[in-house]
């Protein structure tokens, strides 16, 4: 997971689109009230809404005029309080929604697991093959539709496997802490690349690095393994930055 | 013989203002020429450019080789104008003309990406940049980069939006004069928008004067005589 969505991260971070993964996990909320409100299995209902505002987002966009991130802004609250009305209609405790809230890897089923596997797969060979045209689309959208990358069918793809990356995500750090694994590695890595091949191989080891140790560090002390990856990446993006201002000054 | 590039009744209203930005625009420019597109600010030639290109949405007709633009975008090199590029992206200049060969077809490329690419930096005058990060290059060295994606894989029709832009005048006469060159020796064409007409004179076959709709198109000396001089430029 850690090594799909540092990949996936790599794009987000270029497309200067951090906020959008955050604001579609804020609005998944609203699919796992949907699910555990209508009795289906909240990952299904989850990934269905999550791919459905990652899709309406950009057509809202479009006709809209808006810029994103007054879009983005704006969905955030209003979906997840949507999520939290739908919970407000059920009674008692609900254990999966501190589980997508926080998340945790421990309650990850073998269904999941496959899930998740299936998805990586699918994402990493996307973005393989397209790497290319994606990063293209990033830096100039114009640029690459005269260079023949058809912009919108991919832009549409992408989309699609972030809301579920989004979602397979949540499950391990958490809606709250969704972007720590998907915008932190890269921004970490991007504060000392000074190409595409560096941040291709630092973001996945720095991902990979954060993931483990802030597992160890759940496991041993008996803390929530979400936060403790999440404030591990907090500390090495301190770092890198700190480093980074220091090597350019000397 | 069929055109380079055909349009017909082009037009391109925005839908705030509701006024016609670019207005009833019919030419066509024959293979093997350059044309370039002059007007004061604002008169529409960087939207008549995107209109070509499909960048926005229009009405009327558009054939480049007698099929639909967007069939032909492997055969076009673009140039964009007041390209913006984000200063924290971790991208060198030979990386960045390796994406953009991403959907290129031609034999070369396809082959040798490497030497292509060197390639056309040397006929920009940047081989220099090859290892350099894009957020490095001034405005100068970015316009000449720029240019260089847009000749590496050897398209037939280069559209630049005012590719002085940003240049000192040495520069400028060697980027008109490496186009001249490329029309001349690779049978390409070439659609220009530029401000300066002295390169306009010395540089074009054709030359489109367009203020929303077409003041002048033809021949150097026919269309940008005097008096359509005085009417684009009253205060110069």
């Amino acid at each position: 997971m850690a090594l799909v969505t540092s990949f996936m991260g790599i794009h987000v971070v270029l497309r200067r689109s951090s906020f959008y993964p955050d604001a579609i996990a804020h609005a998944s909320l609203t699919g796992v009230a949907l699910g555990l409100l209508l009795a289906v299995n909240p990952l299904i209902t989850t990934v269905i809404f999550a791919v459905f505002i990652a899709l309406a987002l950009p057509l809202f966009q479009k006709s809209s005029k808006l810029p994103l991130d007054n879009l983005l802004g704006s969905l955030l609250p209003s979906a997840m309080a949507l999520g939290v009305l739908l919970l407000a209609l059920m009674p008692g405790y609900q254990p999966e929604l501190i589980s997508f809230l926080f998340g945790n890897i421990l309650t990850i089923g073998l269904t999941e697991l496959y899930w998740l596997v299936a998805l990586t797969l699918v994402v990493l060979y996307f973005l393989f093959v397209f790497r290319k045209q994606l990063i293209l689309i990033s830096i100039n959208k114009d640029l690459a539709k005269t260079s023949g990358v058809k912009v919108e069918r991919l832009e549409i793809v992408f989309s699609v496997l972030l809301a579920m990356t989004v979602v397979a995500a949540l499950q391990i750090v958490g809606i709250i802490l969704v972007n720590a694994l998907l915008v932190m590695p890269a921004t970490i890595a991007r504060t000392k690349a000074r190409s595409l091949k560096t941040m291709y191989v630092a973001t996945p080891i720095i991902s990979l690095l954060t993931v483990f140790f802030g597992l160890l560090i759940s496991a041993n002390y008996n803390l929530p393994s979400g936060p403790a990856i999440a404030v591990l990446a907090g500390v090495a993006l301190l770092l890198s930055v700190v480093l980074a201002k220091v090597g350019a000054t000397n | 013989m069929k055109a380079a590039v055909e349009v017909k009744k082009l037009s391109v209203t925005y839908p705030k203002i509701k006024q016609a930005v670019v207005s009833d625009v019919s030419f066509s420019l024959p293979k093997g020429k350059i044309l370039m597109i002059v007007g004061p600010n604002g008169s529409g030639k960087s939207t008549l450019v995107k209109a070509i290109l499909g960048l926005v949405e229009s009405r009327g007709q558009v054939q480049v080789f007698g099929h639909k633009v967007e069939q032909e975008y492997h055969q076009i090199g673009y140039l964009p104008q007041n390209f913006s590029f984000d200063t924290s992206f971790p991208i060198t200049v030979e990386e960045f003309l390796n994406i953009s060969l991403a959907e290129c077809s031609c034999e070369e490329c396809l082959r040798d990406p490497k030497n292509s690419i060197k390639k056309a930096l040397t006929q920009v005058g940047a081989q220099k940049l090859l290892s350099s990060m894009m957020s490095e290059l001034s405005g100068g060295q970015m316009q000449r980069v720029l240019l260089a994606k847009s000749i590496v894989h050897s398209p037939k029709l280069l559209i630049l939006d005012e590719p002085e832009a940003g240049i000192d005048h040495a520069g400028e006469e060697s980027i008109f004069s490496l186009v001249s060159q490329m029309v001349k020796e690779s049978h390409m064409t070439a659609i220009l928008v530029s401000h300066d007409l002295d390169y306009v004179k010395k540089y074009a076959d054709l030359v489109l004067v367009i203020n929303k709709k077409i003041i002048s198109y033809g021949p150097v000396g026919s269309a940008l005589s005097s008096q359509v001089i005085k009417k684009i430029y009253p205060h110069e």
